[in-house]
């Protein structure tokens, strides 16, 4: 059997943080592959497989999204919403990595039916665990359809 | 005041007064109509009574003359021839005058010693014969006469004799020579003497001493008796020693009782006339008594309410129903809506065409309401005033009934302008402070977000970098204390975007007349190396105006715009920058345009958020036109982003209102 590679989709215009959260997602021994995108846009041309992103081989469906909240051309939760409402996308497990503690985002996110929320931590060995336990839960615990 | 004991004094004390003194010369009136009836009936019967006492002395005078000449005989004569010449003339008298029955001569002894017709009457004669030769014996002289009356039983006959001596000695003892006398029916006598003088429905009686000689006999009515005393006349005389008495009672089935009746009925017209007249004066009194009470108070009311609505800084209108036609404006009319009381009298639904468009088709729908009976009790509309103003005028309405239809609506107009201003004005700050607050809100989260980002970074590059100084691997060192660098560099962006942003709004100078053109220059001027580095070519308008603006916040602006320009035209082979000014609709709109790399048209609004970047790529903050945005904002204008897509280049437009 082929072992599957985990795609995970990064949603995050700063590139920093896109480092850090990359980082902290590959000191798990899982194989995973990290696409990063920068903005919402480029995000849902990924996964709708327009523009730049249409061969199927080096666009393959994720299978976690991790959105930041705050990001350029379109606002992240109009992406989140956008994934949710669509049938064939919206089986896709969304994460929200945010710095955002805001109740009204952590509303929105969960009636546009966010899978989870999560904030980037400030402390850096917490950031790291935390990334650990999100690779760990959702790259390996986590089924997915197929 | 009015007083109020007096009118009840008149209402009551009058007409009573009134009463009496009517009644009371009604009664005298019958008393003196009565009495003058009586009186009239009186005279009447007097004049009949007088009549037939003329006509009695009359006849009675005839009848002695012939009694005197038969006693002048014995004078002429001696007693033999005497007896015979008295024979013959007292039987012509008889024969010629129907109304005697005898005439003898007596002696003194009162035997008849002649007669003309004696058998008839003698036994009457012997009777009266002593008693009254006596007295006439008694009283004897040439001249006395006598006239005495008997009833002849047998026959039932009324006599009437006349004495009348011949003549008589001095010395009375001796002398009597003899008595003429003469007897006559009464009745028949006197009837036709009655007869002959007066009507026959009067009645009669005719008295010689105490014997009744001769009355009428017709039937009277009982009641007549109670007038017999004041109406009777009664005349009284005396023939030859005798008292006559006639009484007359005149006619009482006549006369006297139509008199009396009438006389009743006037009187009792006449007090039934003066108790309704006092009665009719009571309330005609009191009529216009309550009348002058109703009146003044009227008046006063009247006044009261005119003074009210006259001086009233209300304006009172009055429509008939159902024409609309205006029965009273009320002069505060003038200050409410700019028109006269004349103009709304001479234009049916004036206040209709004052009205601002959109109140019309409502007025309209209240008027049919009005006109069904359903008029509201408040409402609210805005008109034109006469000046050119619009007022906002608060209506109170009311109907105005007679006998249960409707017939005109009253309206109290207020003006409310001021208070709808201030209501409007509020609504508008309230909006605005809403605003504000929901960009307050949004700004704190922005910013806390903002801040935290960058601290994320350098935190967790530091930890990376203590992981890494453990294990001794210093390969990403540089890099990871570059991006800790650039984190803070960031940071300290943020914060100066912010403190300049704080300042939009609350300049301490004043706005200035600024030539747009220097402020150009001025940033120019700060951006020269990289508009040199770049090749970027700058074309200035010539016909950039002076506007009246706050100097440093419009250097601020063309700072961030040309920042934006500059830096998103790295990567055009020739880039341009136009700044210039363009005249849209009498507004007068200026724009920076450069050809660099647009922008999707879609996102024109968000381009504006604050620390919005649309790529992520790009250095800056992303506050730079948030900013711009404030700043044109503060100065009352609008800017806006256009783009005809990427790599088609922007232009930013903005107006300055002067």
């Amino acid at each position: 059997m082929d072992s599957v590679q985990s795609v995970v989709l990064l949603v995050e215009d700063n590139e920093s943080h896109a480092l850090l959260t990359i980082r902290g997602l590959s000191q798990q021994n899982i194989d995973h592959k990290i696409i990063h995108v920068t903005d919402g846009q480029a995000a849902l041309d990924y996964l709708y497989r327009r523009g730049v992103y249409t061969n199927r081989r080096l666009s393959p469906r994720p299978d976690l999204v991790l959105l930041d909240l705050r990001l350029p051309k379109i606002d992240g939760l109009d992406v989140l919403q956008e994934i949710k409402n669509d049938e064939d996308l919206r089986s896709i497990p969304v994460v929200v990595l945010t710095s955002s503690m805001a109740e009204p985002d952590i509303v929105r996110a969960y009636m546009y039916h966010v899978n989870s929320y999560l904030v980037k931590s400030l402390d850096y060995d917490e950031f790291r665990r935390e990334m650990n336990d999100v690779a760990r839960y959702w790259l390996t615990w986590n089924i997915n359809p197929l | 005041m009015f007083p109020k004991k007096s009118p009840f004094f008149l209402l009551w004390v009058l007409p009573l007064l009134v009463i009496i003194i009517l009644l009371s010369s009604s009664f005298r009136m019958w008393k003196e109509t009565q009495d003058l009836s009586f009186d009239l009936l009186r005279s009447v019967s007097k004049n009949y009574a007088e009549q037939i006492k003329t006509r009695l002395e009359l006849f009675l005078f005839e009848r002695r003359k012939d009694l005197n000449h038969l006693a002048s005989l014995k004078e002429k004569y001696s007693l033999p021839q005497f007896l015979d010449v008295f024979k013959t003339d007292a039987s012509g008298i008889v024969s010629r005058d129907k109304n005697y029955l005898a005439i003898s001569y007596l002696d003194s002894s009162a035997n008849v010693l002649v007669s003309t017709d004696f058998d008839t009457i003698n036994d009457s004669i012997s009777p009266i014969n002593k008693l009254n030769l006596d007295s006439l014996l008694e009283t004897l002289s040439a001249d006395t006469e006598m006239i005495l009356t008997t009833v002849n039983t047998s026959e039932n006959r009324l006599l009437l004799f006349m004495l009348r001596p011949v003549f008589s000695t001095a010395d009375k003892q001796n002398v009597f020579s003899g008595a003429v006398i003469a007897s006559m029916q009464v009745e028949n006598l006197l009837k036709g003497i009655v007869t002959a003088s007066i009507h026959k429905t009067n009645y009669v009686q005719i008295y010689i001493g105490d014997t009744l000689l001769y009355e009428n006999e017709f039937k009277q009515s009982n009641q007549q008796d109670q007038f017999s005393e004041a109406a009777r006349s009664q005349v009284s005389f005396y023939i030859m020693q005798r008292k006559f008495l006639i009484s007359v009672f005149p006619p009482l089935n006549g006369l006297l009782d139509k008199l009396i009746r009438q006389n009743n009925l006037r009187f009792i017209t006449n007090a039934i006339a003066s108790i309704i007249a006092s009665w009719l004066l009571a309330l005609a009194l009191f009529v216009s008594y309550r009348l002058r009470i109703t009146t003044s108070e009227l008046a006063r009311s009247e006044e009261r309410y005119r003074h009210l609505a006259e001086n009233a800084s209300d304006m009172i209108i009055e429509q008939a129903i159902p024409q609309g036609t205006y029965e009273y404006v009320s002069p505060a009319a003038k200050r409410l809506t700019g028109y006269n009381p004349s103009d709304f009298y001479n234009t049916p639904f004036l206040f209709e065409k004052i009205l601002i468009p959109e109140d019309q088709e409502r007025y309209r729908i209240q008027w049919q309401n009005t006109l069904e009976g359903k008029t509201p009790q408040t409402s609210e509309f805005s008109i034109i005033h006469k000046s050119g103003e619009q007022r906002w005028l608060n209506q109170r309405n009311s109907l105005i009934l007679k006998n249960g239809i409707v017939v005109a609506v009253e309206g109290i107009l207020t003006d409310v302008t001021e208070q709808k201003k201030a209501a409007l004005e509020r609504e508008m700050l309230i909006r605005e402070l809403e605003t504000k607050n929901r960009d307050l809100e949004r700004f704190t989260y922005i910013i806390s977000h903002e801040l935290k980002t960058p601290l994320i970074t350098i935190k967790g590059f530091l930890g990376y970098l203590e992981d890494e100084a453990f294990k001794g691997d210093f390969s990403g060192l540089h890099q990871d204390i570059l991006r800790i660098l650039s984190a803070t560099e960031t940071m300290s962006h943020l914060l100066n975007d912010l403190a300049v942003l704080n300042r939009i709004g609350h300049t301490a100078t004043e706005k200035r007349n600024v030539k747009i053109k220097d402020i150009v220059q001025k940033c120019i001027g700060y951006f020269s190396r990289q508009i040199k580095e770049k090749s970027i070519r700058v074309m200035i308008s010539e016909k950039l105006p002076e506007v009246r603006a706050y100097p440093g916040e419009l250097f601020e602006l063309y700072k961030n715009l040309l920042d934006n320009s500059i830096k998103f035209t790295e990567n055009q082979k020739s880039p341009v920058i136009e700044i210039g000014v363009k005249q849209v609709d009498k507004e007068q709109v200026l724009f920076v345009k450069d050809n660099g790399r647009g922008f999707e048209s879609k996102y024109s609004d968000r381009i504006f958020g604050l620390f919005n970047k649309l790529d992520a790529g790009t250095t800056g903050t992303g506050a730079g036109l948030a900013m711009a945005k404030k700043i044109i904002e503060h100065h009352g204008g609008w800017i806006r982003a256009e783009s005809e897509g990427p790599g088609k280049g922007a232009t930013i437009s903005f107006t300055i209102p002067q």
